[in-house]
């Protein structure tokens, strides 16, 4: 009983809001292309749902190889460091710098290297995943326990029975947290990546319909932004569900 | 003999300075025996089962496992060990953590000896929690799947570290018992680390008593061998005379260490 209190508390939290912007711009005689009624915004939603529709899916394409092939690259990466001590040490700070340079300056370099096509965006995803990937993933590869590396010392097991019996295991709540985090900054990276160069692509219409005064359709493609966020967050709940169902 | 200690001594550098827990500790532990070690916190109770189990190097003197060093002994598979904790892997039901020393390490000798992961769960009164992940156990019942991982690879030697510490009394007193099954029906040498006088009374066949410094009294306990065990020893006058003499020992050794 309880879940399905907190599910309609939620509801009428956000219901709240609708109605507090919506209040607000109708009393205040707000103007549409500064802030539409959440109405019009359905409205266009629907009315502009094939040119949504056709910007979305490339957008949704790059953060998905992008969150994948990013996460994917900082697993191995994490792997190797952990049984290559002289590597982490030599490279991990300087991932640590690069993860200081801002996304926003990293973009326009891609461009200039690979266009203004699929790729750079993807890329761009990509690295925005990386680096929280790493970090966590190295985390959890060594909270390995002293009590459980004794167990295994007497068992006389070998470094790669340990990697595979335990550190690995132990590392995937650090894993899933970090795509949980990753999940939504990826399509960040994405948008970002199609303001930088491009015509086609959610954050191509944003910009679009912001130059335009289209306040309407500018709130319908953000919708639309945060539903790829969504899905991706979704899908790594359901995954973690799945492949952890032990705790401690 | 399974456990040959011979003027042993053991250092660990803590915070710059050097800590020697035991220096020259000399025993001798036949094959077979069952024996239990008390003694005040820091005294190296611990640091011994670490030492045999090839965990922690001796620093001078010779450390025999079966006639051969604990190293050897470690890669020969004739040891396990019973941590204070379970020690558990968490996202393995019962069955597949019992089965897990037979996955890893060098095969164990003669396959044919090998106990069955089943008959061992049987052994410890869990036949009915094969596929229960170790979150759904009590304390007491993980602490007997521990005994059963420790069993499964048939070793020669079972060191246990105060496997019963975070138990209480009741729960205590059963697991003792089913230990000293097991270890009649498997003929294995234990090594039991504990601070309870009369665990350690009620267990042994010999009693080490350690003081801080290293200094060992080894006394006899009340444990008749295997086969031989009977009801209400806990009662007898024999096992209250026991726990009041160790008693009388520790203390001998706390105000040692005081002065």
């Amino acid at each position: 009983m309880p879940k399905a209190r907190n599910i309609l508390l939620t509801a009428c939290g956000g219901l709240s809001i609708v109605a507090l912007w919506y209040g607000a711009v109708v009393i205040l005689g707000v103007p549409e292309y500064i802030a539409p009624t959440p109405a019009r915004v359905v409205e266009i939603f629907i009315a502009e749902f094939p040119l949504i529709r056709e910007n979305y899916l490339p957008t949704f394409l790059e953060c998905i190889l992008g969150f994948t092939a990013g996460s994917a690259a900082a697993v191995l990466v994490a792997i190797v460091f952990v049984h290559f001590a002289t590597l982490r040490t030599a490279y991990f700070p300087i991932a640590v710098f690069a993860n200081t340079i801002p996304i926003l300056a990293i973009a326009p370099i891609l461009t200039l290297i690979f266009g203004i096509g699929f790729l750079p965006k993807a890329l761009i995803s990509a690295i925005v995943s990386f680096f929280p990937v790493l970090v966590n993933m190295l985390r959890g590869l060594e909270s390995l326990r002293e009590s459980e590396r004794e167990l295994m010392h007497v068992l006389s097991a070998t470094r790669w029975q340990i990697f595979t019996k335990v550190r690995l295991p132990r590392s995937l709540p650090y894993l899933f947290s970090a795509l949980r985090i990753v999940s939504t900054t990826s399509v960040i990276g994405a948008i970002v990546g199609e303001w930088i160069g491009s015509d086609l692509g959610l954050g191509a219409l944003i910009l679009q319909s912001a130059f335009n005064y289209r306040s309407a359709l500018l709130y319908a493609t953000i919708l639309a932004s945060s539903s790829l966020a969504l899905i991706q967050f979704g899908a790594v709940v359901l995954l973690e569900k799945w492949v952890i169902r032990w705790s401690g | 003999m399974a456990v040959d200690f011979d003027r042993v001594a053991v250092q660990f550098t803590i915070n710059a300075s050097t800590v020697s827990p035991f220096r020259d500790l000399s025993f001798k532990i036949p094959v077979g025996a069952f024996w239990t070690i008390i003694g005040p916190s820091g005294c190296g109770k611990s640091t011994l089962l670490r030492v045999v189990s090839d965990l922690v190097p001796a620093a001078s003197g010779t450390a025999r496992v079966f006639d051969s060093s604990p190293r050897e002994a470690r890669l020969r598979r004739d040891l396990a060990f019973v941590f204070q904790e379970a020690t558990l892997l968490p996202w393995r039901n019962i069955l597949d953590n019992v089965r897990l020393p037979l996955e890893v390490g060098p095969p164990s000798r003669g396959a044919a000896q090998k106990a069955s992961p089943e008959r061992l769960l049987d052994l410890v009164g869990l036949s009915r929690w094969h596929s229960a992940l170790p979150q759904q156990l009590s304390g007491g019942m993980r602490q007997r799947v521990a005994i059963a991982r420790a069993m499964v690879s048939s070793p020669r030697l079972l060191l246990m570290d105060e496997p019963f510490g975070a138990l209480d009394e009741l729960i205590r007193d059963g697991l003792n018992d089913e230990l000293l099954r097991i270890w009649a029906e498997t003929g294995t040498t234990v090594l039991f680390v504990t601070h309870s006088l009369t665990e350690a009374a009620y267990l042994g066949q010999k009693i080490m008593v350690m003081a801080k410094g290293g200094t060992a009294t080894i006394i006899d306990g009340l444990n008749p061998g295997p086969g031989l065990q009977e009801g209400g020893r806990r009662d007898s006058a024999d096992f209250v005379a026991l726990v009041r003499r160790l008693r009388e020992l520790l203390r001998g050794s706390y105000e040692a260490e005081i002065a």
